[in-house]
């Protein structure tokens, strides 16, 4: 008796289960993608000030689409207004920008490009405070940023002192030289401490630094995805001295080398953009830019040249 | 009133006594957790602890037939007899089912009845460590999470990867207890195989959710692994090599039937062959180093019949060093991370009714890495992580209806992370904390239809004077003999949490204990499941499940200082809900089962970057699992092993568009892409294709030199279909070009394994 109402109650169960199962399924079922992004290009802003040093340069173009050839100049925007102007002093008092805001007006060689006007109206100060704002009729809201200038600092290298500014010898080094051992005071205002490294041989001249390297030997041939010739990293705020890995020098010839006190904002763009490539990561590049996407930094730099050549056998 | 409960129980016994003992395999006395242990005729009956001791508490005097059974073993009956007298603990031994096929015998009939009428456990998958041995395994290695992979409602990030994600937790959710101590590390080779070795597994039970109040201090899972205590009979031992390592097991008696040993270990031959590699040409001098070990320990003093004192030891540790870069400019990263368990349990019969155990254990996981070049500190990582835990448990069978369980537990947690480059250390937490927990719950059998397991474990966190109380609370109805619904639900808290690297390699896992800075993670799960025995061999499951997880805390990638856990961690919520249903055979010539799992899981971390703070699914977010494990003995010289997979890919962020990142100074033609970059998309908004793969094993059983011996034959991805990792985003290219990396393609491996 118990028997029959089971199988009698099985059915119905495992109909209901059954059904459900196939209502799961059928609803489960996601086309690809999972969730469409509905993405609109964001506008690209990037520009730099240096502390007592005259405005340059600011880039303004539309990020180009995933899948599409990717030509820079096409996605420039030109015909923006843009200004640049303190809106806070050292001593957090807002700061009078009648007179010495300085404006960019489009490079005609170069869409998205713009310099300065008038660069001699203001260089930015350590510790105040900057802005920039741009207009354009496609845009439909004002793209906007703020930074603070680095102060000024100094710097030593207690081993080759000849390399540092203002004399700046272009020293020749390898890879079995001693390390240079780098030391700075600190920086006010400052976010942390960018090392660059430039190689500044062009792509079709590059040569490695390995003695064995044989430029005939099809080998050795450099790929192309293989010359990069930049290296970046980062120090924190509290960091005041470090050591320079050879390592990171991989051609050789002259090399451009700076270390930069950053803004904060900078310093943090930098910070996340080293997990650019990282598959893995999911850290997302950050950004000051407000209605857009880039960067607003600013720095304080020590520029250095040095030129690197292989150990001799 | 304990005390009255205790008098007014001991007053209504006259004339009734307990029936207790032990459970035991017959072959080597190894006692059996979880056999079912029935009076003959009634359903008055119970099940055996972890220990494989029994108490039917209330049993009128007389003679009785008792009726044991438990998976992989022949069922049997022994005749007792219940008298005023209070009786020793008798031992009940019984035949491992494969004993069958070589020795061909028949006699005993042949009824794998599990413990579906132990316990109202929800959610709790039982695994026959025999079926474990034979299914196929990357590397010939048998492999223990690989294996708990299959069971439906658990998902692996990948092909290569053995963490558990289970039921959309992440793998730090999971409660991985060895004999009962937690295992922090419970990975080999960035994770590619698991840490425990399965020729010491004797009991594994996985437990999905809605887990009992006896289980504390994560928000998930728990899977439980009960080593051999050894042979108590004879010594015995193995041997075995792959192509990966070798691995070695003894085991035997102690003088004076004073009790068990038993010892195993494995090592991998990775380091000599690479270093015979180096020495041959130049061209490998620049291979790693690697090697792994792991090795368990453990022996029983049986102090007298109804007290066993175990000592025992688990060591694991995984080390790796390359060494890149010209001569003159040598690069050197090393990292090494592993497990140390120490422990020893005391387990004693305390009354009639009364069973006690009380432990103690160390646990000492590290992991960290070092890169350096020319004595230049570039990055540095470490952490130490120990827990120190007592633990005192009393098992009390106060009716024929009742089980009683409660205990405390103390656990010390030592925490020592840092991160650093040369001059600078990002992130230093170094924090010691204690938790004390408490839990009390009873299984109640209502009546022959109905059980109730109701509890509640509370804890008190001194870092941040946190008091948490979970409820837990488990029903079952039996609506016959073959039929069963359940529910079980609850809170569960979670103390500890660690940070892992992006796909789970499993050596840049750090562990580290809730401080005062975040409030702990905990989880509000329901679940109700239905359960069907077709027959006697064969058991239908279905389940539902609703995770509703707080508190969830994810690393915070880009923290630049930190000393406490709110700088280093995120922290945001989640959810996780689906169906799962599975058909299993559980014995006879045909074993294995089919599974499948519908299930949905999102997170979010608000005010954070992670996904600008809005839900996203995570990457172990998978749709459809289904899976088929099918064994079969053909003979007493063959059997074959397949598992056959498919589900649906994992997530992956798809880019959005292309722009130029540029740093102030550098040029971006001074990249190969000249600065080109990929704007991402929501996290994880696409989908990489469906997986599917199939593996095969043959074992051979035969005799070498006159002792028992197996040929393992595996053929791993057996129709070469190579799964998707991830999907990568080739800047060089310009358009993008959109690269898959691809896991590993067919692979037949073999293994020899030589028992003496």
């Amino acid at each position: 008796m118990k028997t029959t109402v089971t199988t009698r109650y099985m059915r119905w169960v495992l109909t209901g289960i059954l059904l459900l199962l196939v209502f799961a399924v059928i609803t489960g079922c996601d086309s690809e993608p999972t969730e469409f992004d509905d993405y609109e290009p964001d506008p690209v802003l990037t520009a730099f000030i240096e502390t007592d040093k005259p405005m340059d340069w600011v880039r303004l173009e539309w990020v180009g689409g995933f899948y599409d050839y990717y030509d820079r100049e096409q996605l420039g925007i030109v015909g923006a207004d843009i200004v640049v102007f303190p809106v806070r002093q050292i001593d957090m008092s807002p700061a009078d920008s009648s007179g010495i805001a300085v404006y960019f007006t489009d490079d005609p060689e170069i869409p998205g490009v713009y310099r300065a006007v008038n660069p001699e109206a203001h260089q930015p100060l350590g510790g105040w405070r900057y802005r920039i704002e741009v207009w354009h009729e496609d845009l439909p809201d004002t793209i906007h940023a703020e930074t603070t200038a680095p102060g000024a600092h100094e710097l030593f290298c207690t081993n080759y002192p000849q390399i540092l500014p203002p004399q700046s010898d272009t020293l020749t080094f390898n890879r079995n030289d001693p390390v240079m051992e780098f030391s700075w005071t600190a920086s006010d205002s400052c976010g942390g401490y960018i090392f660059q490294t430039e190689c500044l041989v062009p792509r079709d001249s590059l040569a490695e630094l390995d003695p064995d390297w044989d430029p005939n030997d099809e080998d050795d041939e450099i790929e192309p995805e293989d010359m990069n010739r930049f290296f970046i990293t980062i120090a924190r705020w509290d960091q005041l001295t470090q050591d320079w890995p050879w390592l990171v020098f991989e051609f050789r010839g002259l090399h451009r080398m700076e270390i930069r006190a950053a803004s904060p904002d900078y310093y943090r763009y930098v910070f996340t953009s080293m997990y650019l490539g990282d598959p893995s990561s999911d850290v997302r590049v950050e950004t000051n830019v407000v209605n857009g996407i880039g960067i607003f930094g600013a720095t304080y730099t020590h520029t250095m040249y040095l030129n690197m050549v292989p150990v001799e056998d | 009133m304990v005390l009255a409960l205790l008098l007014c129980i001991v007053g209504m016994s006259y004339g009734r006594g307990p029936i207790r003992g032990f459970v035991v395999d017959a072959l080597n006395g190894e006692p059996l957790p979880v056999a079912n242990v029935v009076i003959n005729g009634t359903s008055n009956g119970a099940s055996t602890n972890l220990d494989g001791f029994f108490v039917i508490p209330s049993v009128e005097n007389g003679d009785y037939d008792l009726d044991v059974s438990y998976l992989g073993y022949h069922s049997t009956t022994i005749q007792v007899e219940v008298t005023n007298t209070v009786m020793e603990p008798i031992t009940i031994e019984i035949l491992p089912s494969a004993v069958q096929l070589e020795e061909v015998v028949y006699t005993v009939e042949e009824n794998n009845d599990d413990d579906t009428r132990a316990s109202p456990r929800v959610s709790t998958v039982p695994v026959d460590p025999e079926v474990i041995r034979m299914m196929p395994s990357l590397g010939a290695e048998t492999d223990v999470l690989r294996a708990i992979q299959a069971i439906p409602g658990v998902k692996a990030s990948s092909a290569i990867s053995s963490a558990l994600y289970v039921r959309g937790g992440s793998p730090d959710m999971t409660l991985l207890m060895l004999d009962q101590s937690t295992v922090y590390n419970p990975s080999h080779l960035f994770g590619i195989f698991s840490t425990f070795n399965a020729d010491a597994v004797k009991h594994l039970q996985l437990m999905k959710g809605g887990f009992p109040a006896e289980y504390g201090g994560r928000a998930g899972s728990v899977l439980e692994v009960i080593t051999n205590d050894g042979n108590r009979r004879e010594y015995e031992g193995l041997v075995s090599a792959s192509i990966i390592s070798a691995r070695a097991a003894f085991e035997g008696p102690l003088p004076n039937n004073m009790g068990s040993f038993a010892i195993s270990g494995r090592r991998t031959y990775f380091d000599p062959v690479i270093q015979a590699l180096r020495n041959s040409s130049e061209d490998y001098e620049n291979l790693p180093d690697y090697y792994f070990y792991d090795a368990n320990a453990k022996v029983n003093l049986d102090l007298s019949q109804r007290t066993t004192l175990t000592i025992g030891t688990y060591m694991g540790r995984d080390d790796l060093e390359a060494r890149f870069g010209d001569e003159d400019s040598k690069a050197v990263f090393r990292t090494d991370w592993g497990n140390r368990t120490y422990f020893s349990r005391l387990r004693h019969v305390l009354s009639p009714t009364t069973f006690l155990t009380a432990s103690a254990a160390y646990s000492h996981y590290s992991s960290g890495f070092i890169f350096e070049n020319e004595g230049i500190l570039l990055s540095n990582f470490d952490n130490r992580f120990k827990d120190w835990a007592f633990r005192t448990d009393l098992e009390f069978h106060p009716a024929n209806n009742h089980v009683v369980r409660t205990g405390v537990q103390l656990s010390i947690y030592n925490s020592d992370f840092s991160s650093e480059s040369e001059d600078v250390i990002w992130v230093n937490i170094d924090t010691t904390v204690f938790n004390v927990s408490h839990y009390l719950q009873d299984n109640w059998r209502i009546n022959t239809r109905w059980e109730v397991q109701p509890g509640v474990r509370w804890y008190f966190h001194n870092d941040g004077d946190f008091w948490r109380v979970d409820p837990r609370l488990a029903v079952v109805h039996y609506w016959d003999d073959h039929l069963r619904f359940k529910l079980a639900g609850g809170r569960y808290t979670q103390w500890v949490n660690v940070i892992t690297s992006g796909e789970g390699f499993s050596s840049f896992d750090i562990w580290t204990p809730i401080d005062g800075s975040v409030e702990p993670t905990y989880s509000d799960q329901i679940v109700f499941g239905v359960e069907y025995d077709f027959h006697e061999d064969m058991e239908f499951t279905f389940e539902s499940y609703y995770n509703d997880m707080n508190n969830v805390l994810e690393y915070n990638e880009t923290i630049d200082a930190g000393t406490n856990m709110a700088e280093a961690y995120l922290m945001g919520d989640g959810y996780a809900y689906g169906f799962e249903w599975m058909l299993r055979k559980k014995a006879g010539r045909w074993t294995g089962w089919l599974g499948y799992s519908l299930s949905w899981s999102k997170r979010r971390f608000e005010n954070t970057a992670v996904n600008n703070g809005n839900w996203y699914y995570p990457k172990w977010d998978r749709r459809h699992d289904f899976i088929a494990i099918l064994n079969y003995r053909l003979n007493e010289r063959w059997s074959f092993s397949s598992q056959w997979r498919y589900n649906t890919g994992q997530g992956f962020t798809r880019g959005n568009g292309i722009y130029t990142h540029e740093y102030a100074g550098i040029s971006p033609g001074a990249s190969p892409e000249d600065g080109r970059t990929v704007v991402p998309g929501s996290l994880n908004n696409y989908r990489l294709p469906a997986d599917h793969q199939l593996d095969l094993t043959a074992i051979y059983h035969h005799h070498c030199f006159g002792t028992p011996a197996k040929l393992y034959i595996s053929v791993y991805n057996a129709y070469s279909r190579r799964q998707l990792w991830n999907r990568y985003n080739d800047t060089f290219f310009n358009p993008v070009q959109v690269d898959d990396i691809k896991l590993l393609p067919i692979l037949p491996l073999v293994g020899y394994e030589v028992r003496f």
